[in-house]
């Protein structure tokens, strides 16, 4: 494990449309290979290994959800809006940090509950950054300033807490499984995307896999676990291995890439689960339907508390999915 | 009409994503008719019928997915658990279904006794998460089989109803019907445009058939061939269509106007009673197919059906007997004014 | 300066999502001359070409033509029209209207039960618009369906006019605004080739925009609107979005994009250095055709720049015509230093 990578990973700021810094991050990590790195003209970091066999797509995306300045009242607070589907209720009372490294506590207007928030909505927060009035607060900040969950790392034999492991765990995989490519087992004539704006409307991957023409794609990312107390999420546990996605709200897997995916795991015997979701999507969806159909799949990570500071993993579920891609690509 | 084939597609069971199961037979059913026929990697099928000159080529889409729900997990006393997304949960207390694990297997929908239950539990729809398939198995058994992410379909009884008839997945199974029907009716004509039946994927779900076999095949037009709803004791005149009126089409701002008119002077020209329906988005593969690439004008002509989305949706045939006729004559007697007009006047 | 009479005659125009010929027409008449080429695809956008032949990034600016309206999508045995919303349009702003049905513009009025009449309980409700209906005077169905076929589309009546110095009221300045800003646009000299996208049906889901781009794709795309104000009484100041005669408006990030980051910030420095007033869209709502542009094959650069306005998507809506030429000047020379 390389845990220097995926810290450094998890503290780039890279909100929907400013992923500048985690792009430098997988840049310099990807040195041996970067003659083949390129950005397309939508943003997305694009690695082409050629080899000799249908094209495959694996895509994770660099953003992370975030909120944006909308206003800056006259005694110095901000008011925000949401980028990506931030939740509310784990907002409040976060520490945040601003594109240039400024920092601000989230509260809310509290006149009608002063002591715990009830049902909060982004209208009604605010975020002090300790200007006394606007003026200095414009200083700071303007109007349309990004910030995200000050990160933090965490980590306790193979579980990891931090911020953002949405989906920088995807790009980790992704950057493992590239430097690892043996070009002469390769079966693919291999696309390594690293997508922009995804949390957005999984918009990098859409353009990307338009440009690339993919015959095959496979997204990584998270998807929720459900081995928590009392949890309305279904079945998937951290540590039992890499889910294999069957559908989610966006998708069906495409059957191919699916059963290649859990054929190449049993072969393996590497452990893996399967996934069946009702909310959310990835940017499998994107590739999916792109021109005449894209083959397409997916590899989730079992997160607890995706969208919230405290997203946990399992990186034995990390590993695995290293080892399955691997073996997935090789011929 | 051709009743057993009508029968044998609702029989037939292919929930979203493994819409191959009814290739075969549409394959053996229309490759006499057409000059081609093809399974597409989205779960699409499609055949195509060539015309002369064939400059243009019209597409008939109808989707071959039925609804139907998903194991989610596995109790450990062997019971599974589903969701769906289409189903009413209001339906499944006391239904029969399929498994379609490793080999298809039968279960079935239990509700705790209601002499176990209070007064006010039995007032209210079970929620789905609380709903279980019981298949008699114990969880080690029934893992054998079955695993997560297989699909549950309704079990099917073809019932003749007095005038009507009854099945699952009439919706859109009815549509594939009409177009073999149409396609069959034109074997041994020449049509001015190629004509294209498009067995399209995961209209239930995504509409991937729809969004990517169009930009594969191409069309220059298209009419979507689905279902809309049938009057019933509560459902209001204003919402839904009588079963027997004729075939239903769809009227709106998503709909190209040439295409319309000429659907609606065909059934006034060969005195095809219609029924009109008003509405933002037809909700059908049509949605998807108008934007693709530069833009397919597209219709929208549906059977009147009551209960959809339930193992005994109820149709008329007459109705869909009538489609069919109307579509025949519709692709008979496009001509050259036709093609001018549909490329002129937008 | 501003084209007002262009502006008057298209927020007069017929134009409900799917039914906007009217608009089409004048538009066409107004850049024919101009444009190298002029089309009309086959979801009716229109697309006018200039400087195709020559080198360089192609730029487009775009509008959408259509208004908010209703459809008549059933008729009663008594002669009522019953319709539905085509777009956003709030229940509470239908009673006690005036519209004009069809290409024939048939009058009819949006009726509501007297207040003498309604409960106690009734007086306090909204109708919800499956309720309510529209008269046209007709005695029976047959009648009515002589005059107004299903599917008829429907619009305000609203007559387009000055009410002060620099305002105007009238209906459907969400977007005939940006198509007239478009259209004086497209007259001026570029060295770039220049797209001009006049898109249908954006009200019903931007569906227009989804394929105008196929055909052309520009590099650059500047989406024209006229967009939400809520300067009004009560709405707290980080809610009010955007304010009439603050400037033109240009968005960070709506609910379809994050425009262009780099782009976004030359297009400030123009309005600083050109000494023309401008403000941000402050709350993240509404999308536009940017959404689907933005999608267009590998990839488009957009931006977003509109005519605060306010009650837009209602019979009535109104502007300052120094936002309008604001914004006019604030894209014209943008467009100079690409």
């Amino acid at each position: 494990m390389n845990e220097n990578f995926l810290r450094n990973l998890v503290f780039a700021f890279g909100p929907s449309s400013k992923e500048k810094a985690v792009k430098k991050v997988i840049t310099q990590e990807l040195g041996k290979v970067s003659d083949r790195i390129s950005e397309d003209k939508f943003g997305n970091l694009v690695v082409h290994i050629k080899g000799e066999g249908p094209k495959l797509m694996v895509a994770a995306h660099l953003d992370q959800i975030g909120v944006m300045v909308t206003d800056v009242d006259k005694n110095g607070f901000l008011r925000l809006g949401e980028v990506g589907r931030i939740r509310k209720s784990f907002l409040i009372g976060q520490k945040l940090i601003f594109e240039n490294g400024v920092e601000g506590f989230v509260y809310y207007e509290d006149k009608k509950s002063p002591w715990e928030a009830k049902e909060p909505k982004m209208e009604n927060l605010f975020v002090d950054i300790g200007a006394e009035d606007k003026g200095t607060a414009r200083k700071l900040v303007d109007i349309g300033t990004q910030g995200v969950y000050k990160p933090s790392f965490y980590s306790f034999r193979s579980r990891v807490t931090a911020p953002a492991l949405d989906d920088r765990i995807g790009c980790y995989i992704l950057a493992e499984l590239i430097k690892g490519i043996n070009k002469k087992k390769l079966a693919y004539d291999f696309y390594g995307v690293f997508t922009v704006q995804e949390e957005i409307g999984v918009k990098g991957a859409k353009v990307s896999s338009y440009e690339i023409t993919p015959d095959f794609g496979i997204a990584i990312d998270v998807t929720d676990a459900g081995d928590m107390p009392e949890t309305s999420a279904l079945s998937l546990s951290l540590g039992k291995g890499p889910a294999i996605k069957v559908m989610d709200r966006g998708m069906i897997a495409s059957k191919s890439v699916k059963n290649n995916l859990i054929a190449t795991a049993e072969k393996s015997k590497i452990p893996y689960q399967l996934e069946v979701i009702t909310a959310g999507t990835t940017d499998a969806y994107a590739m999916q339907v792109t021109k005449s159909g894209v083959e397409t799949g997916a590899l989730s990570i079992s997160t607890r508390y995706i969208h919230t500071p405290g997203e946990t993993l399992d990186l034995n579920d990390v590993l695995n999915a290293v080892k399955l891609l691997k073996k997935f690509i090789e011929k | 009409m051709d009743e057993a084939l009508l029968r044998r597609l609702t029989d037939m069971s292919a929930v979203s994503g493994e819409e191959e199961k009814l290739h075969h037979l549409l394959e053996s059913k229309l490759s006499s008719f057409v000059e081609k026929t093809n399974s597409l990697k989205n779960g699409s099928f499609y055949a195509l019928k060539k015309g002369s000159p064939g400059k243009c080529t019209l597409m008939l889409d109808a989707h071959i997915d039925e609804v139907g729900a998903f194991v989610t997990g596995v109790t450990k006393e062997g019971f599974l658990r589903i969701h769906s997304c289409s189903i009413d949960k209001k339906i499944l207390p006391g239904a029969i279904v399929f498994i379609h694990g490793k080999e298809t297997i039968k279960g079935v929908i239990g509700l705790k006794p209601y002499h176990l239950e209070t007064p006010e539990e039995i007032k209210k729809a079970v929620p789905m998460d609380k709903l279980f398939v019981d298949c008699g198995m114990s969880k080690e058994d029934i893992e054998k089989i079955v695993r997560i992410g297989d699909t549950v379909s309704f079990t099917t009884d073809f019932l003749h109803l007095q005038n009507f008839i009854s099945n699952k997945s009439i919706d859109d199974r009815v549509g594939v019907y009409v177009i073999v029907e149409v396609l069959r009716n034109l074997k041994r004509k020449t049509p001015v445009v190629n004509v294209v039946g498009h067995f399209a994927s995961q209209e239930e779900v995504t509409g991937l058939g729809a969004i990517t076999s169009t930009y594969y095949l191409k069309p220059d037009f298209a009419i979507a061939i689905d279902v809309t709803h049938g009057t019933s004791p509560d459902v209001f005149k204003r919402d839904a269509f009588e079963l027997g009126k004729g075939p239903v089409v769809f009227l709106g701002p998503g709909i190209d106007s040439v295409v319309l008119r000429k659907i609606v002077d065909t059934a006034k020209k060969y005195n095809i009673p219609i029924q009109k329906e008003v509405d933002i988005s037809s909700g059908t593969d049509q949605v998807e197919i108008q934007i693709v690439g530069k833009g397919i004008p597209s219709v929208v002509v549906s059977v009147a059906e009551r209960y959809m989305h339930t193992p005994v949706e109820v149709i008329d045939m007459e109705d869909v007997q009538k489609i069919i006729n109307l579509l025949t004559l519709f692709i008979e007697d496009l001509d050259e004014q036709f093609m001018e007009a549909l490329y002129g006047e937008h | 300066m501003a084209n007002i009479e262009l502006i008057e005659k298209l927020s007069n125009a017929f134009g409900v999502s799917g039914y906007e010929h009217d608009v089409r027409d004048i538009l066409k008449r107004e850049v024919r001359e101009y444009a190298d080429k002029v089309e009309v695809d086959v979801l009716g956008n229109l697309i006018a070409l200039k400087n195709i032949q020559k080198k360089g990034h192609m730029v487009a600016l775009n509008a959408h033509m259509d208004e908010v309206g209703l459809i008549v999508d059933y008729i009663e045995d008594d002669g009522f029209l019953r319709f539905k919303k085509v777009g956003g349009i709030d229940d509470r702003v239908l009673p006690g209207k005036r519209v004009l049905i069809g290409k024939s513009k048939i009058p009819g009025v949006i009726g509501i039960k007297a207040i003498h009449l309604q409960s106690k309980e009734d007086e306090k409700k909204a109708v919800p618009s499956k309720n309510l209906y529209i008269d046209i005077g007709a005695k029976n169905r047959e009648e009515a369906e002589k005059i107004v076929p299903l599917s008829t589309p429907v619009v305000f009546k609203t007559k387009f006019e000055k009410i002060s110095r620099s305002v105007y009221i009238g209906k459907a300045f969400d977007d005939r605004l940006g198509c007239a800003i478009a259209a004086e646009l497209l007259k001026k000299d570029y060295n770039f080739p220049l797209m001009v996208l006049f898109t249908t049906k954006e009200e019903i889901g931007l569906r227009g925009a989804a394929v105008g781009t196929y055909k052309y794709t520009p590099d650059i795309s500047i989406t024209i609107e006229g967009t939400i104000s809520a300067d009004l009484p009560e709405v707290k100041d980080h809610l009010k979005c955007t304010k009439i005669k603050k400037g033109p408006v240009i968005t960070i990030k709506d609910s379809g994009v994050i425009t262009d980051n780099d782009l976004r910030e030359k297009l400030i420095s123009v309005a600083k250095r050109k000494k023309i007033p401008y403000q941000f869209k402050q709350v993240i709502a509404g999308g536009t055709d940017s959404y689907r542009i933005q999608l267009s094959k590998r990839g488009v650069k957009v931006l977003t720049v509109a005519v605060p306005v306010r009650y837009i998507h209602s019979p009535v809506s109104l502007f300052n015509i120094e936002d309008y030429d604001n914004t006019l000047k604030l894209i014209g020379e943008f467009l100079k230093i690409l």
